[in-house]
């Protein structure tokens, strides 16, 4: 318990130095100096700049904030409830979904109305919108199956059966589509956090938080999933009732940040492996707390990446996630018999 | 004398599995009838697909009953709520879990959830009654260590403990002997009867364990195909035969004696045994795996053999006598003939 205290001090306090590194970093340069009058309120000589802090920057770090954390919880909760180590928000299926009702919307709707009046979808709201119904959709699917398949690794290769089919959709709409749309659809796939606006940034904290708190809700149940269903059920769980809360749960987190940042990839899978291995403890009541935490760090720490190489570049989300995913997850994988924490 | 209701009975049990879809159904037993009491250590011995898995996730409501009624305390099991029967029944199973990264205090303060509030925080009694778990297994020495870290044997105990914190008047076990060595099969059984016995819980486990069981169970529920269950205070069963026929097989017996199932052998020779004690036990078990039938009078037998001691054993045959320093000498002796 102390080492929980002590990591999450210490995580918080990255937080805290990230979240104003990628305040005073970015693909344009401000002094420092403007930067702190900025947040302070103050007038500074150019207008622009005020924008780009306050309506560019500042968004873009909250929303990687609450996605980091999003995103890793939603990769924990699915990993304990299938009881799989490489279970992932993406290998539910629930990610696919999102990439199906994106690419509906982008090459889709953007290839019958294609450069009518010039208008990108990939800006617009239809694609946050698509990407949430085509998740739930895919969601939904997953827990009608839920609960006639009782046995979770049936359920798992269902997931990612689901997710093939949907890629077979995607591909097709790829091939009949412009280069225009195909470009929009694929910026959109290399993941982001800068698409989410000072003004819809209110609700899409407001819906993280809802799905983290139920997470936080979930707890005790999560422990006793650690046993097995059975053991489980024989302790007082109601498993069919935790096994939907879970799924909602992780699902609702999935959709909102996929349909907003695209699908980051590796956060969700890598998250709570390293907290496991930092912590040494699959016990929830540390686990969870600390995989939101070091989600968000590790998001934030990825948008600071992205903006590194200075004036004008920023490299996408998805390029970055992976170098920090890959190696953990083979760690895991090459070490499986010797960790002890999945047997 | 009135007739004791045990814990968990039943007269008239259909067990086995419903049909669903395509699946036609399969029922196994059909009126099982059975009483487990509390303080006594109860064994259910059966063939591997006899069906005990299947009566034990019935008899702690993993399965629905295909018929009939379980009573649990003389109530219908199918009225209890969740909540409810997980702080009447334990259970251990050989399901794999993923609990290597808690360490044992924490596996065993699982089996407080039915107790705990919301958050599954442990007060002062929760903790008390998790080290006397803990300690009654015999891991108490291990409670900071890893699940991961410990054998197969501690970690059965761990499970054992989990279930005794769970504070349920029955613990039902699924083959919890399976996979260990000799010492910690032992140990665990033992474990098992003193805790029926000083704690007054009825335990009821299944077990290929045989030797073990007929030690040190108070009561067998032997199931097969030929016979359903057949229940009784393990001296009545074997004294009365049933266990002869557990098998259902010809070339098993049981021999009443030793208390061991053995095959058997189609003896060929005959051979007369002068032997007492440890050394006629053995020398019997030696010629009746040679393939001898070992008969009373000397006038019968092909062959005469008196052990005085291991080291010094006579072998008479057709009125020459041979003399061997161990059994290995035997052996080869009996080949060559």
């Amino acid at each position: 318990m102390q080492k929980t205290i002590a990591y999450t001090v210490f995580v918080l306090l990255g937080i805290v130095l990230l979240f104003f590194a990628n305040l005073f970093f970015g693909s344009i340069s401000i002094p420092a100096g403007m930067v702190i009058d900025i947040l302070l309120g103050k007038t500074v000589e150019r207008e622009a700049w005020t924008h780009i802090v306050l309506e560019s920057r500042l968004p873009q770090v909250v929303t990687a904030l609450f996605t980091g954390g999003g995103i890793a919880v939603s990769g924990l909760l699915l990993q304990t409830s299938f009881r799989n180590p490489l279970a992932d928000p993406g290998i539910l299926g629930i990610t696919s979904g999102a990439s199906l009702g994106v690419a509906l919307v982008i090459l889709f709707m953007g290839g019958i109305t294609g450069g009518i009046a010039g208008f990108d979808f990939s800006q617009s709201m239809m694609v946050v919108v698509g990407a949430f119904l085509g998740s739930l959709v895919i969601l939904a699917v997953i827990i009608g199956f839920a609960s006639v398949v009782r046995n979770n690794v049936m359920l798992l290769i269902i997931g990612i059966m689901v997710g093939y089919l949907t890629s077979s959709v995607i591909t097709l709409l790829k091939f009949f589509s412009d280069s225009e749309s195909l470009f929009s659809y694929t910026m959109w796939g290399m993941g982001n956090f800068s698409s989410i606006s000072s003004s819809q940034l209110p609700f899409y904290c407001i819906t993280v938080s809802v799905g983290l708190i139920l997470s936080v809700l979930l707890m005790k149940p999560l422990n006793a999933l650690l046993l097995g269903e059975r053991y489980a059920a024989n302790l007082g769980v109601n498993i069919r009732m935790v096994r939907l809360l879970l799924l909602l749960c992780a699902g609702l987190l999935t959709a909102i940040t996929t349909a907003y940042c695209g699908p980051v990839s590796f956060i969700g899978l890598a998250v709570p492996h390293m907290v496991r291995l930092v912590l040494g403890t699959s016990n929830h009541k540390s686990l969870l707390p600390l995989t939101m935490l070091i989600g968000a760090f590790i998001a934030l720490l990825c948008n600071l990446l992205s903006v590194l190489p200075g004036q004008g570049g920023v490299i996408p989300l998805n390029a970055i996630t992976p170098v920090l995913g890959v190696p953990v997850i083979l760690y895991v994988i090459i070490n499986q018999r010797k960790i002890q924490y999945f047997n | 004398m009135e007739q004791v209701r045990g814990i968990i009975s039943s007269s008239s049990l259909s067990i086995g599995y419903s049909a669903s879809g395509n699946n036609k159904g399969l029922a196994l037993y059909d009126n099982l009838s059975f009483d487990l009491r509390q303080g006594e250590l109860t064994c259910l011995l059966g063939n591997n697909g006899a069906g005990k898995s299947t009566l034990l996730r019935t008899l702690s409501a993993m399965q629905p009953a295909l018929g009939g009624d379980v009573y649990i305390k003389n109530k219908k099991l199918t009225e209890y709520k969740e909540q409810e029967l997980s702080q009447i029944l334990g259970i251990v199973l050989t399901d794999k879990t993923s609990v290597g990264g808690l360490t044992v205090t924490e596996l065993v303060s699982l089996g407080r959830y039915p107790y705990t509030g919301f958050w599954g925080r442990l007060n002062g009694g929760d903790k008390a009654i998790v080290q006397k778990a803990m300690e009654d297994v015999g891991i108490a020495h291990k409670a900071k260590s890893y699940v991961a870290e410990l054998s197969d044997g501690e970690r059965q105990k761990a499970m054992i403990a989990k279930a005794i914190a769970q504070e349920c008047p029955i613990v039902l076990l699924d083959e919890p002997t399976a996979f260990l060595d000799v010492s910690s099969r032992i140990e665990i059984m033992n474990l098992l009867h003193n805790l029926a016995v000083n704690q007054n819980k009825a335990v009821l486990l299944s077990t290929h364990d045989i030797e073990l069981t007929l030690m040190l169970a108070d009561r067998l529920w032997m199931l097969s195909p030929t016979d359903g269950l057949i229940c009784g205070i393990t001296e009545d069963v074997i004294l009365s035969d049933k266990m002869a026929g557990f098998f259902g097989q010809n070339n098993i017996i049981f021999e009443k004696e030793t208390g061991r199932f053995r095959p058997l052998y189609k003896p060929s020779k005959s051979v007369f045994l002068a032997a007492e004690g440890v050394l006629a036990y053995w020398t019997h078990n030696f010629f009746a795996r040679a393939g001898y039938r070992i008969v009373a009078s000397e006038g019968e037998a092909d062959l005469l053999v008196v052990v005085k001691s291991a080291a010094n054993i006579k072998a008479i045959y057709k009125d020459e006598t041979k003399e061997f320093s161990s059994f290995d000498g035997l052996y080869n002796y009996l080949k060559l003939m």
